[in-house]
Order: structure tokens, then sequence, then C-alpha cells
């Protein structure tokens, strides 16, 4: 045997547990950033529907990203922040 | 002896036979499907006598992953890709370059797009490290092209992470991922040099990179210069392109004859940008339709209103169109479409 | 979002949930809620997104919606 550099890098180590539930949906706000990829804005109309009308969805409030490979605007991420109980948003196609 | 910090690379037992060493990193995917230089103790510590920084100093996170690219990582890779001593500094100032937020490495990773990093060298490095800038330039037969883009792709993979159908998720890729690597061909420029454009010394040497789509030939005898702008604009309009609906930042490499008619025409650099980006509006009913509303959204601030008979710019301004001279004897220069959501970064290579 | 301590979902098509799940998991958030729905989803017709949505919207109610 030899030894050898392994060339990879490990994942930065912290993590940070990011689930948070919110609980019955009745009255709540639902923010959603759309990824401007085709179809995410018909398939946020659809679900913003849907959480109202079946799930007692107090308001949404829907925001959208230039492009899929940008970042929301801070202004965007501050208000929904502000608002919202829950945020949904898409990646990927 | 002091103790290792917790970045350290770790060495791992491998087997001695080459053959049977270059499957072990194969079926690690620690290489890019071609057989690697072993990164031995011995190899990664004459790669560090490269540079004057310290090995575990960290250069960059490397997205999407972001693995700690230290030097002493940057080695490791380089020496695996078959890259000399002095290439070591250039592979600093490229992995700094890419991390740079503008350049947006974490879209050109993990994008469907098929995206190379292309590293443009200027300064009197490129001639030092005989970066080849003329004949065959993008092509295969020089150490430094063929192994400094080698080893940026190896960091990208290794350390940032992003394996193909995994993190890289390119629909085909292009083989502009194994090496993009060129010098600007300065000797045969009538115009600065690209360092110069991007605020640095002629003496300064640097490493531009860029977030390239692919490479497309203009082959054109055309002998004025209006004619030959008019053929390269009519090139760089097409409706699949990505510059288009997010307003990009497009590069032309052009041969060392046709940077002779625009110059003989009186044209400078900037000039031949203008005309450029003026020529190569594309008619906005030329995209598909959904292709439109995503150009729509993404430019409607840039643009104000547009409808199905705007002309689309390529860039939201002149500027935006990149020009490198290199390249050989011959009546080529070549297209090379960005990813769009990018724009180049230029870093001065230390010596 | 979810750093801010909001409840927060991002809606992947499963060609993409790996992708999803490593980015999360280098970023340092394993547990990031992915709501996954079928691939390709950006050629679907105007009239599938009903399903599609309503797929979406049971997993967002189990992913973070029960108590």
């Amino acid at each position: 045997m030899t030894l050898v550099y392994d060339p990879t890098a490990p994942a930065p180590g912290a993590t940070q547990n990011l689930y948070h539930r919110v609980g019955n949906l009745s009255g709540k706000v639902v923010g959603f950033i759309d990824n401007s990829k085709p179809n995410f804005n018909f398939l946020v109309d659809e679900v913003a529907e849907l959480l109202m009308n079946e799930h007692g969805v107090k308001a949404v409030i829907k925001r959208a990203k230039r492009g899929a490979s940008m970042p929301a605007t801070q202004q965007v991420l501050d208000e929904l922040a502000a608002q919202c109980d829950l945020v949904v948003t898409g990646s990927g196609d | 002896m002091s103790a290792l910090p917790l970045n350290a690379a770790s060495l791992v037992e491998a087997p001695e036979d080459l053959d049977e060493l270059i499957e072990f990193f194969h079926l690690r995917r620690w290489s890019d499907g071609l057989p690697i230089v072993p990164p031995t103790r011995e190899r990664v510590q004459r790669m560090l006598t490269g540079s004057r920084r310290q090995a575990h100093e960290v250069v960059a996170r490397v997205a999407p992953g972001f693995g700690e690219a230290t030097v002493e990582r940057i080695a490791i890779n380089a020496v695996m890709a078959g890259c000399r001593v002095d290439h070591l500094p250039v592979l600093i100032a490229a992995t700094e370059a890419i991390s740079d937020k503008s350049f947006n490495l974490q879209g050109i990773q993990a994008t469907t797009n098929p995206v190379a990093v292309w590293l443009i060298i200027n300064g009197p490095l490129a001639l030092q490290l005989e970066v080849n800038s003329g004949m065959n330039c993008l092509g295969q037969g020089s150490v430094a092209n063929a192994t400094l883009g080698r080893a940026l792709r190896l960091i990208m993979q290794n350390i940032g992470g992003a394996l193909p159908g995994d993190m890289d998720r390119a629909t085909q890729g292009q083989p502009g991922k194994f090496s993009f690597c060129c010098a600007e061909n300065e000797a045969q420029s009538p115009w600065l040099p690209l360092q110069v454009d991007r605020g640095f010394a002629p003496t300064q040497s640097t490493v531009t990179v860029v977030g390239a789509a692919g490479t497309h030939n203009m082959n054109s005898h055309a002998k004025d210069a209006d004619d030959l702008i008019r053929v390269v604009a009519d090139t760089m309009a097409f409706p699949t392109s990505n510059d288009y609906w997010i307003s990009g930042e497009p590069w032309i490499v052009i041969g060392p004859e046709h940077a002779q008619i625009l110059h003989a025409a009186g044209l400078t650099k900037a000039e031949v940008k203008q005309r450029l980006w003026q020529a190569s509006g594309l008619s906005a009913k030329r995209m598909a339709k959904v292709e439109f509303q995503r150009t729509h959204t993404a430019r409607c601030e840039e643009l104000g209103a547009i409808d199905l008979d705007s002309s689309l710019p390529i860039s939201s301004h002149a500027d935006g169109v990149g020009i490198v001279v290199a390249g050989g004897p011959g009546t080529h220069s070549v297209y090379v479409p960005s990813f769009g959501d990018t724009r180049a970064v230029t870093r001065l290579i230390e010596s | 979002m979810a750093k801010k301590g909001l409840a927060s979902v991002v809606v992947v098509s499963n060609a993409f949930v790996g992708l999803g799940k490593a980015q999360a998991r280098s970023l340092g958030h394993p547990t990031l809620p992915l709501a996954v729905i079928a691939h390709p989803f950006g050629s679907r017709k105007r009239e599938e997104l009903k399903t599609v949505a309503s797929q979406c919207v049971s997993q967002i109610i189990t992913l973070v919606g029960l108590p």
C-alpha cells in the first residue's frame, strides 16, 4: 500500500435545524417565491387557491425572483419574513 | 512537530500498483474519467513550493458543496491533473475568481446548462508558463492549457462537490468541462490586452474566468470590417441563447487576421464591442413563447415595456460583449455564448 | 427564511431531489423540508397542474402543517 491525499473537502461541519412546523394552517399567511421557471407561477396560483379554499389559509403573498439561478432580493425576504407564517419556494426544473 | 490544523487534507491508503491506484480514484469518483497522477506526499509537497502561501490557508469555499479550498487541496488536485509546480499560483487565483459572487458558481455548477469555466491567461506569466495563445489554443497539445483547465475542473468537482448526475445537473455538459484554457495572443493583437481593459497593468499577469456555454466556429473570409461585423453579430443572435433572456455577457475570440481587418478600418476594441452590440439585437418573436415570458420577467426593469416586435440587446451595455484576441493564422473567430447569469472575473496571479 | 425561524418548504421535481438534499446538507441544513413533484414539470399542460398542486399541498401539510 501507499499513502495518497484525499482530494475532496468535507462539507462544512456546523448544522442548523431548519425544520419548523407551522401547525394548523387555518388563519395563517403563506408566502410564495416564484423562481420564474416555466409553469411555477401557475403551480403557485393553484396551490394558493387550494390552501385558501380548503385549508383556511387567511392570505397569500406572491413574489418572484428575476431568474432561477438568482437569489430573491433582501427586500422580498424581509417582507415575507415579517408577514408570513410559512414560505414556499421552488428549486430546479 | 506541531499538530496539523483541522482543515489539513487526509492521507489515505491506496494500492501501490499504478493501474490499481488509478482505478481506486475512479471508484471514489475523485477523477474526471481520465487517469490521474497520484497525489503522494512528495508530489504535493513539491507542488506547494510553487506558492508562497501557507498550505492550510483557505483560498475560498467552493459552491455548491462549499468545501474549503485550502492551498493544499488546490495543490493536490493540481498534481492529479498533471500540472507543473509553477502552475499553482494560477489555480489559486482562478479558485478565488470562480468564488467571486458575481461569477455565480452556484448556478454554473448545479445548472442543467452545459457550462465550462474558461480560463484566459494574460501578461508575462502566460509566456513563461507556455500557455498556448496561438494555433489550436483551444485544442489539445499544450501542457498548460490541458492541465490548468483540468485541475480547475477537479477542484470544482472534488472541493466544490459537483459530481455529474448528483449536484452537477448538466443535461449533456460539453467537452470544455474537461479543460478550457488559453492565453490571449497579446503579441498579435492590435489592441491593449484584456487585463488592461479590466484595470491591471500590462506587466501584471492575470487569470480571467468566464462561464462559457460552448464554442462556435465563425469562418469568414470577409475582407472589410463592416462585412465581418455583420456576420459575427448575426451568429451571436440565436433564439435559444441564455444571453438574451437574462442580459448576459457573451465573448468573442477574435482570430488575429480578423482583428487586423477591424483594426485596419480604424476601429478600437470599444468600437468593435459597440458595433457588435448594436448589430446583434434578437427579434423577440424568434424566441419560444415561454422564453419570451421569462425574458419579460427577467429584463422588464432594464428594458421597460417589451413585446414580440422588440429587438432584444444581448447584454445591458456594449461593454458586456467580451473580446479576446487568440489563435493562429486563418479566417476564424470563435463565438463563446455565456451561461447568461454570470459575469467574468479577473484576478491577479501572484508570482 | 427558515433561518429566521419561519416554516419553509422547497418545491422540487423528482429529478432535482438529489441536488436539493445534497445542497441543503452542504449548507448545513439537512432537515430543510422538500415537497417533491413529478419531473418534467415545466412542460406540463396547464390543466395537469391542478393535480400536481393538490399533491404539493398534501405534502406541505404533512411536512409542516400538522401539529
